[in-house]
């Protein structure tokens, strides 16, 4: 059973404890605890600002967030415990002058855990966004598997992107990476959708809807299409 | 701030200000620009304050040091010319030899002058220069005017400003139009002196549709008392020309490398930086293009290798100013016994460069529990048709493929240090072959237990 704590703003997930149904955040500041054993899955639409997540032993946490709204967003996450993992998977689309900035660490601090950070986004307009991903291992986090990888697609010219992400590794015996690829659509793809008789502006809707999607891959089509409802009306909108 | 440990080498003693600065301009004999040049950046070097990020400076002190230290009194064209404890250090080095097996030319600095400079007749025929910059100052002050500080004006670091006050030796090195120089020139800078400071200042023009590649190396004896390298490097390519820099740095462990190296592309300009840091206590090298003109492209292949006491803060930035350019920058880490490394870096594609294609991939080995390696780049692209791509990893050697190697007869160590070849290979295999060979001996000789 989901305990929320009063006066806020945290969440603790008992103890060995496999959450059904998705947790939606809506307070600016949160924390997040999944106790020994624990499963959740948190979804956040443009609502939190500072959010920490402290996964113990055993515990697996799946994160889904869009960003929609310009702002300033902090993800903090701890891995406390042996066995540990937390998958985060998020999507950004940006328009006119919006400006946002996103700021990620993955923290290991015991062996075997694990952490994949994936990022997917578009800008159009003058929209600016400043992406800092940090993968930090401890000195005894070995068998540590930890990834950040984010993709922007940019669609206009005054559209920039700042990514800075950072490895910071004291052990050994790990697998750390990160990856980050910007450009525009693929003309190929496009090509070949309009041989299909769609408009260009229905291919790029498309095109850009999947691209979006990508990371919330593992959820069924129905969590998918209501968790991504913002966005698509936004791509609608933009494009 | 100034104590005097003066004789007939080290005529300025320790510490510095503007009076030794003036003195040391008006004995090379230099235009009142330069002297003034020098002062500005005195005043610029006062006025800033250390990095407060990289690697550990809190031992430094740039004002205990022996900063300039002339070795003789002129500079030799030959072998047989050049003092023989001078040439006694060279020699074992191989300087010598490589020069008459397969150099174009050697410059070859020791302390704080060039003693040896030459370069085989058919490239002088040519017009190439090659000689060092107060000779560059004196003899073409034209051209050396045109184009000094402009990539790297003293402003622009703490001891970039440093450099520009005190500099001395150095290359200056000018490629006339359409020449193509097809063997590499060599600089070969020794510091020999307990807590000595050198500030080389190298200039590197080609004319258009030149191109050339000019290989340094540098190395000390460990004295336990810090030394300072405070280099700074600027490249030029014109339109059309090509330029390789390589560097083979092998400092002693008590040496601070802080070294400005910028390279300018114009139109259809090709500059490569392979860039090799081995030795050093702390080094702090970050080799940048600026992608100027259309269709110009960079290279930047990287090495660093860290050991007990070694902090290696290198890198390489890339800036995408035109249409249709292209770069590519590779870095490869090695750290050990309590070495630490950090990548930092930085690719920028500013608006207006159209169709730019960039990619950035760093990778750092492990091989102990007491190392540490970190990666930070940093990716700005403000224009929307740009083509940006980076990937990182650090870890440590596959077992897997240790145990393959074991399987066909190899020791766990000899495969290990095979292992570590091949993850060195992208930056080996761009050496002229002479220094690869060398490259791969040291590995084998730092990773492989068996060879005595």
């Amino acid at each position: 059973m989901t305990q929320l704590d009063k006066n806020t703003k945290t969440i603790t997930i008992p103890a060995n404890t496999k959450q059904k149904d998705p947790i939606f955040l809506h307070e600016k500041k949160m924390v997040v605890v999944l106790q020994e054993g624990a499963t959740a899955t948190i979804f956040d639409h443009d609502s939190v600002c500072d959010l920490t997540f402290h996964v113990h032993a055993k515990s697996t946490l799946n994160f889904f967030s869009t960003i929609t709204q310009a702002g300033s967003k902090t993800i903090s996450i701890f891995l406390h415990g042996q066995f540990a993992c937390a998958y985060l998977n998020g999507a950004y689309l940006l328009y006119e002058n919006q400006t946002c900035s996103l700021q990620v660490r993955q923290e290991h601090l015991f062996p075997n855990t694990e952490s994949l950070f994936v990022l997917r986004g578009a800008l159009a307009g003058t929209a600016d966004v400043s992406i800092h991903g940090t993968i930090f291992v401890d000195k005894q986090a070995k068998k540590t598997k930890a990834s950040h990888q984010n993709k922007t697609i940019l669609l206009s010219s005054g559209a920039q992107v700042q990514s800075c992400p950072d490895l910071a590794v004291l052990n050994k015996n790990v697998r750390c990476s990160h990856g980050s690829a910007i450009g525009k659509f693929d003309e190929t793809m496009l090509f070949y959708m309009c041989s299909r008789g769609l408009t260009k502006k229905m291919a790029k809707r498309h095109l850009l809807e999947s691209f979006l999607a990508s990371p919330f891959a593992q959820l069924d089509d129905k969590k998918r299409e209501t968790f991504l409802k913002p966005v698509t009306k936004k791509l609608q909108e933009m494009v | 701030m100034l104590s005097c440990e003066k004789n007939k080498h080290n005529i300025f003693g320790r510490g510095f200000n503007k009076k030794i600065i003036t003195d040391l301009s008006e004995q090379k004999n230099e235009p009142g620009w330069m002297t003034d040049f020098r002062l500005k950046a005195l005043e610029l070097f006062e006025n800033m304050l250390m990095p407060t990020w990289g690697a550990d400076l809190s031992h430094l002190d740039p004002y205990d040091i022996q900063w300039y230290i002339k070795p003789a009194e002129k500079m030799w064209d030959s072998w047989e010319q050049v003092p023989r404890k001078i040439k006694k250090t060279f020699e074992s080095l191989g300087v010598p030899e490589a020069e008459r097996k397969f150099l174009a030319g050697v410059g070859a600095q020791y302390e704080s002058e060039v003693i040896y400079k030459n370069l085989k007749k058919e490239w002088a025929k040519q017009g190439v220069i090659f000689t060092d910059c107060s000779t560059g100052l004196h003899e073409y002050e034209k051209i050396f005017k045109k184009y000094f500080a402009t990539v790297v004006p003293p402003d622009d670091n703490k001891f970039a400003a440093l450099n520009s006050a005190l500099w001395s030796g150095g290359s200056f090195l000018v490629v006339p139009a359409g020449v193509h120089v097809e063997l590499p020139l060599h600089a070969y800078f020794r510091m020999n002196s307990p807590a000595m400071g050198q500030f080389e200042r190298t200039l590197i023009i080609a004319q258009p549709g030149s191109s050339v590649h000019y290989i340094e190396g540098c190395s000390a004896p460990v004295y336990g008392k810090s030394s300072l390298h405070s280099a700074v490097v600027e490249v030029i390519a014109l339109a059309g020309s090509k330029i390789r820099y390589t560097t083979i740095q092998n400092w002693s462990s008590d040496v601070y490398n802080l070294v400005t190296k910028r390279a300018v592309a114009h139109e259809r300009a090709t500059i490569e930086w392979v860039d090799g840091n081995f030795g050093g206590k702390s080094t702090m090298k970050y080799p940048c293009i600026i992608l100027k003109g259309e269709r110009a492209k960079g290279q930047l292949i990287s090495v660093s290798v860290s050991k007990k006491g070694q902090q290696q803060d290198a890198g390489g930035k890339i800036i995408h100013c035109a249409p249709h350019t292209t770069s590519h920058i590779v870095s490869k880490s090695i750290c050990k016994d309590g070495g630490r490394s950090t990548y930092r870096g930085l690719l920028k594609i500013n608006e207006g460069a159209t169709e730019a294609q960039a990619k950035l991939q760093c990778d750092a080995l492990l091989l102990d529990d007491s190392s540490r390696a970190d990666a930070k780049p940093k990716i700005i692209v403000a224009q929307e048709d740009a083509n940006v791509g980076h990937e990182a990893s650090i870890s440590t050697i596959d077992e897997q493929q240790v145990l393959y190697a074991q399987s066909r007869g190899l020791s766990a160590s000899r495969a290990r240090a095979l292992i570590v070849n091949g993850f060195l290979d992208a930056f080996v295999k761009e050496l002229p072959m002479e220094y690869a060979v060398e490259i791969n001996r040291l590995v084998a000789l730092e990773f492989d237990d068996t060879i005595g």
